[in-house]
């Protein structure tokens, strides 16, 4: 299973397996793999986190960072601004219309039909699902190995434990905008 | 409102970073605000088709993209 997987890939996968047994938590989960693409500084997986300021104390925090402002961060808000678009003024309507942190919800990724994990080993069956979806992240993207990256869209694909995912979504992560920047970080390293 | 932030709001939309800063950001945006609005329609009952009628888009399209996210 893991033949395919690139240098970055397999630290990612050692470090989540090492840090859960340190942990004494047993198996690693998909919590575990994705603090895991966060430390892993040269992985694509950790830029393309970086470049949304996502790091890996981020995700281990319990504040998860601005809330209400859809993941926008300032630099945005003010490029939205210098095109005529209030953003603040989008935030403050929705929120008078559906409360508080109604653009904090995560973005879900587009479904793909379930099936059975693969993979045993010192991860518990949603790692290894993780694992298996990230060699299809992989495939669909026609690229032969699987790097941090594609263990990364596997994660965003499956959804992460709370509090991560909040602090993904405040950051403004999402599967679909994700998969973009990791294009673009491949094309920028090619 | 800080210096960087007064810096980019005079930036200029013919700069073509602040530009493209502002298409990413209002796709983001709008990705939030379509799964609010969708979640929204589906709490008050809205079919499926008259969601996609009303977004645009067709019907499966709507349905694969939010279904697995509503409750209800």
């Amino acid at each position: 299973m893991f033949e395919r997987f690139t240098k970055d890939a397999r630290r990612v996968v050692l470090t989540a397996a090492t840090a859960a047994g340190d942990a004494g938590a047993g198996k690693a989960g998909p919590g575990d793999l994705l603090l895991a693409v966060a430390v892993d500084g040269e992985g694509v997986g950790a830029r393309v986190l970086a470049s949304y300021g996502v790091t890996a104390t981020a995700l281990q925090t319990t504040d998860p960072g601005p809330s209400g402002r859809a993941g926008l961060t300032d630099e945005e808000i003010s490029a939205l601004r210098s095109v005529g678009i209030d953003a603040e003024e989008v935030f403050r309507r929705i929120e008078e219309a559906f409360g508080p942190g109604a653009l904090d919800e995560p973005v879900p990724p587009p479904p793909q039909p379930r099936r059975r994990g693969l993979v045993g080993g010192p991860f518990d069956k949603d790692a290894r699902k993780t694992i298996e979806l990230s060699l299809r992240e992989a495939i669909a993207l026609r690229h032969r190995n699987i790097g941090s990256e594609h263990i990364l869209l596997a994660l965003l694909r499956q959804g992460v434990p709370e509090p991560m995912s909040t602090v993904l979504a405040r950051h403004g992560v999402s599967y679909a905008d994700a998969r973009e920047r990791v294009l673009t970080e491949l094309h920028r390293a090619a | 409102m800080d210096d960087t932030q007064q810096l980019a709001a005079a930036a200029s939309a013919a700069d073509p970073g602040t530009g493209l800063r502002a298409v990413a950001a209002l796709r983001k945006l709008v990705e939030q605000l379509e799964a609010l609005q969708v979640r929204n329609a589906r709490s008050h009952g809205w079919a499926w088709q008259a969601i996609a009628d009303a977004l645009g888009v067709t019907r499966q399209a709507v349905h694969q993209k939010h279904a697995n996210r509503t409750v209800g």
